[in-house]
């Protein structure tokens, strides 16, 4: 019929106890399908306008302003407020309590009364209180090298040194970017049904984008003169994460299935692709030559994450050296390059995946539509705990070892007094394991596994043991959502929460992974990623490169 | 004077999620109590139920067994909180649950499958000051107190980033 969508052929789903480990997901790549790629697609379908009315800034770069953005029907403007932070104060740490920069998002265009109280207020951040105008709450601090290079270079006539745009990659990084009603701004329901708006941290991936033009913005103010497009366009918006990302992929496992589904189901539909033409042979050819030039600029100073990507740069030629006329010619010849790349590296499989959804929009982006999820599945009370043991039986494999061995419960999550900042301990040589947050879901269904009779119902067992709700609950909902659950133990001595950082970065649009321990990592958004000037039809900026 | 917070909807449930976990409840009881915070009417709310035996055990569980069709069930429980439970399940659920107010709680009788009445959560509200601090001071038991050695690695960052 007419009109009728058509869902695209697609082979196997790569499964779950292949894909949810935490060595896979922390080699993710961003994709097409990543949230940042969402936004500027939207943005730019919209021909979106950015405005800045208002600039009130001193010579040195220190003041406020304000740029306003129409879409989806609503108006959105970035307030940004620049202060001058003592050295000694900067941090990337959650426990910082002054920052270089702070920004509202708000909803709206603000007034003159609202402009004062967001300056006021933002700086404080966590120590101040919002209101539902205020949509996401966020700051940076500068990249002090790259920041006072580029003044010095802009005001003696110049431009910064391209080496150290490529090595640095930003002027700022983002600390924190909060949404969802923290410190009293918006509940995420509040805007979450307005066009543009659905699909995941759309507002938070607006104000990184927004912040990344005022970076722009603030270092040609102070320099008093222009940077290089071709600079500006590579000067993306750092950031760095910690602990505090980890647990959210744990406590929302519909979303992560949605996420993960959602890159599965592209894969598996490119995979499927019958034969090639022209075009997109070519544009496979360029996309492998991009991806090499990325790893050869993608340079860190980790020992163990410049291994991998050493690694990645020498496979990288023999992955390419199997894309020939010849093969791109054959029937299914994505999957055929599929299948070979298993001899590879994790990481450069990883990367092929990513690159063989990039020139599909077609085929994939209707995928976007599907990422946003319920946020729980309502426990089924009326299960019988036979069908429950039968479940852990099928999908909980993976979590069945004895937590009491000491390298199977090696570490502990906790939050700490300070600003209840994330953090992990070492069981047997700290205290505070008895006050540990819940992320050991694998020992939890485990001991629920050694409580069940299999003549009961889930209800009498949840009455006699209720601190097993959780356990039911988790194994109820990865039957329904396969991909909700991360299949490694994360209190054992090899969990990397590094790991769980770099899938969800990912998924936001992340590059240039720089990984500053195994808890912790900076990362560049927007790379490559169009200016406020350039959204006419600039998708074409997956794992961008420098000489681009 | 009293003073009073408003709260946005995430605030309100964060905090009673972890006031609950600070009161004893387990992770899957917290959580529950935490959903259905979002449909109660925090005025109304007579005693705090963030502690283990209380209604927050009560509650949910008389709920587990008549969704398994082994109810009726009565329980004893605060009637804002049991609203907001019954809500809350009925928002998750799809089903309205058919239930009658007791002088001092409720029976549950049955879930039938019919679409409940729209009940919306209540969304960014004012918490009363004492049950703010109630809560707050509920919430911290489950931070761990800081030591140099937390301080220093256990989040894997510098202290100082200049660079």
């Amino acid at each position: 019929m007419l009109g009728q969508s058509v869902t695209p052929p697609m082979l196997p789903l790569r499964t779950p106890d292949k894909v949810m480990r935490l060595r896979r997901m922390g080699a993710s790549f961003p994709t097409r399908l990543s949230f940042l790629r969402v936004l500027l697609r939207r943005l730019s379908a919209e021909k979106a306008q950015v405005n800045r009315p208002v600039w009130v800034m001193d010579d040195d770069g220190f003041g406020h302003a304000v740029y306003t953005v129409p879409f989806g029907g609503h108006l959105y403007s970035l307030v940004a407020v620049s202060i001058n932070l003592p050295p000694e104060l900067r941090t990337d740490r959650v426990i910082a309590s002054a920052w270089d920069t702070t920004y509202i998002l708000y909803d709206g265009v603000p007034s003159t009364d609202e402009i004062a109280r967001i300056v006021k207020t933002a700086p404080l951040q966590e120590a101040a209180r919002f209101t539902e105008r205020d949509l996401v709450l966020s700051r940076a601090n500068k990249s002090v090298r790259l920041f006072a290079h580029t003044v010095e270079r802009l005001q003696a006539g110049g431009q910064p040194d391209s080496d150290l745009v490529r090595s640095t990659g930003y002027l700022m990084r983002t600390t924190a970017v909060y949404g969802n009603g923290k410190f009293g701004i918006a509940d995420r329901d509040v805007f979450a049904a307005r066009d543009g708006m659905t699909g995941p941290f759309m507002a938070e991936m607006l104000t990184v984008w927004l912040i990344r033009g005022f970076t722009h913005d603030l270092v040609e103010h102070v320099g008093g003169a222009q940077l290089d497009p071709h600079l500006k366009r590579h000067l993306g918006i750092g950031n760095s994460t910690g602990l505090g990302m980890a647990p959210f992929l744990v406590s929302h496992p519909l979303l992560l299935n949605a996420w993960i589904l959602a890159r599965e189901t592209a894969l598996a539909r490119v995979r499927a692709i019958e034969t090639l033409n022209a075009l997109q042979i070519e544009a496979i050819y360029d996309l492998v030559s991009r991806a090499a030039q990325h790893l050869l600029e993608w340079q860190v100073p980790d020992v163990i994450g410049q291994q991998r990507i050493d690694q990645m740069r020498q496979e990288w030629p023999q992955l390419a050296a199997q894309i020939t006329p010849e093969t791109m010619s054959e029937c299914y010849p994505l999957d055929r390059l599929w299948q070979n790349a298993s001899e590879f590296s994790i990481d450069t499989q990883e990367c092929l995946a990513a690159l063989m959804i990039e020139p599909f929009g077609d085929l994939v982006d209707d995928l976007c539509n599907t990422m946003t999820t319920e946020h729980r599945v309502a426990l089924d009370s009326s299960m019988t705990c036979a069908e429950l043991q039968a479940l852990i039986a099928r999908d909980w494999n993976w979590a069945m070892c004895d937590y009491e061995a000491p390298e199977a419960c090696h570490q502990f999550w906790y939050l700490s007094e300070a600003k209840a900042e994330p953090r992990l301990g070492l069981r047997h040589e700290e205290n505070g394991a008895r006050l540990e947050s819940p992320l050991d879901i694998g020992r939890k269904v485990a001991c629920l596994a050694q409580d069940l009779h299999i003549s009961d119902t889930v209800a009498n067992l949840l009455a006699r043991h209720p601190e097993h709700r959780t356990a039911v609950r988790r194994v109820q909902t990865l039957d329904r959502a396969p991909y909700g659950e991360i299949r490694d133990n994360l209190i054992g001595r090899d969990c990397l929460p590094i790991d769980m950082l770099r899938c969800k970065l990912g998924f936001f649009g992340a590059a240039k992974f720089d990984p500053k321990s195994d808890r912790w990592t900076r990362i560049t958004l927007c790379q490559g990623a169009p200016l406020r000037d350039e959204l006419g039809g600039a998708d074409d900026w997956w794992l961008p490169t420098f000489d681009a | 004077m009293t003073y009073r917070f408003e709260k946005s909807a995430n605030e309100i449930e964060t905090l009673v999620l972890k006031a609950a976990r600070g009161g004893g409840l387990s992770l899957g009881l917290a959580e529950e109590l935490a959903m259905a915070t979002a449909f109660l009417d925090l005025d109304q709310l007579a005693v705090c139920p963030c502690h283990t035996g209380g209604s927050a055990t009560v509650i949910p569980t008389a709920l587990d067994f008549v969704a398994a069709g082994d109810g009726p069930k009565t329980v004893s429980a605060d009637h804002a909180l049991i609203a907001a439970y019954v809500a809350s399940i009925e928002h998750h659920t799809g089903q309205t649950l058919v239930w009658d107010i007791t002088a001092t709680g409720a029976i549950f009788r049955r879930f039938e499958p019919i679409k409940p009445a729209v009940q919306s959560p209540k969304g960014r509200r004012i918490l009363p000051s004492v049950l703010n601090d109630h809560l707050s001071d509920m919430a911290k038991k489950i931070l761990v107190p800081e030591t140099e050695n937390s301080h220093i690695f256990g989040a894997g960052a510098g202290l100082m980033d200049n660079d």
